[in-house]
């Protein structure tokens, strides 16, 4: 599984904030993990995933979770598989990736900076905090009992993407 | 005149009431109230899509420069959720009218201002001023800010949806 390359955009005030970048690769997927040093202004991390899922050797998805929710985004909703344009948007360094349907994105970005290319590092499984996995305890309670597992969020999709042989 | 007409289906419906939902929730705006206002948001937004834009954005300058003249913080405060609770209608709806008019990515970048708007509402509903501070608790979570400071950054927001829309509206 090659990773794609990823172009990232930064409000300029959130710039500082971004601390670490980590690639963490799994059986059918990568994560790009963005690490901020603070969420909304609390003195947490915010560890934000960008993930990337692949099918038979081709990426075929990438799954993001802004505000606690999910959004899955086709690869041929994007146009290109290789180059990822994505930008985290305010405080809470929401994730937003570039579409083909999305006119808004390069307005957004123009007070934005970048784009730069991360160096990522990468990051075992086991060292990636269990609250950036599932952040649930931070989601509450509008999210309540929803699951907001990235890795389970993953195989779920796999697993539906091998159930349909089409994707 | 253009005239546009917009098709509802059940689930813009659905998402409508859950926004209402939300908008109650935080702010306590009672239901007709908001109908009143959603109404006059969607029409805005409506017609923001077909290119005229320059209501909207003054509506939402008007009240950025109402809420900045109030000098008394505990007086400003007020204002605030006033502003961000029709801005969470704003940017709700225009999610919806971007994806309906656009596709299924289109509301993207305006999601994530609508996201953002709801945190502040969130925490102008779980805010107490103590002096020139503003402290927030949420969810067991405390945090403090400079009065002055918190008021800058949450009018840069609105200035920043702002421009986002006109922006939009001058590339057609």
């Amino acid at each position: 599984m090659e990773p794609p390359s990823i172009k990232v955009y930064i409000p300029r005030s959130e710039r500082i904030h971004l601390i670490k970048q980590l690639i963490e690769k799994g059986p059918f997927y990568i994560i790009f993990w963005f690490v901020f040093d603070h969420d909304w202004g609390f003195g947490r991390e915010n560890w934000e995933p960008v993930a990337v899922k692949y099918h038979s050797g081709q990426p075929s998805a990438v799954v993001l979770r802004p505000h606690c929710s999910w959004k899955i985004i086709d690869m041929q909703d994007i146009g290109s598989a290789e180059v990822l344009h994505v930008l985290f948007r305010g405080r809470g360094h929401a994730p937003v990736v570039k579409t083909l349907d999305d006119v808004d994105f390069d307005i957004e970005v123009e007070e934005y900076d970048g784009p730069f290319e991360p160096k990522f590092e990468e990051v075992n499984v086991s060292e990636v905090p269990s609250q950036a996995v599932d952040p649930r305890i931070w989601c509450l309670p509008r999210t309540f009992g929803q699951r907001l597992d990235i890795r389970l969020k993953l195989k779920e999709l796999y697993e539906i993407q091998i159930i349909e042989g089409t994707r | 005149m253009t005239v546009v007409s917009v098709r509802i289906d059940s689930a813009t419906l659905s998402e409508i009431e859950s926004i209402r939902e939300h908008v109650e929730e935080l702010a306590g705006v009672d239901r007709a109230e908001f109908i009143r206002r959603g109404a006059a948001v969607a029409i805005e937004i409506a017609k923001l899509d077909v290119g005229q834009v320059e209501k909207s954005a003054a509506a939402l300058d008007k009240m950025v420069r109402e809420a900045a003249k109030v000098g008394d913080d505990s007086k400003l405060l007020p204002v605030l959720l006033e502003v961000y609770t029709a801005l969470y209608a704003v940017a709700a709806l225009d999610t919806i009218i971007q994806m309906v008019f656009r596709g299924q990515h289109a509301g993207d970048v305006v999601r994530a201002y609508r996201e953002s708007f709801r945190e502040i509402l969130m925490e102008l509903s779980n805010a107490e001023l103590e002096g020139d501070t503003l402290v927030v608790r949420l969810g067991g979570e405390e945090k403090k800010e400079n009065v002055r400071n918190y008021v800058d950054r949450v009018l840069e927001e609105v200035r920043s949806y702002v421009n986002l829309i006109n922006k939009r509206r001058s590339r057609k």
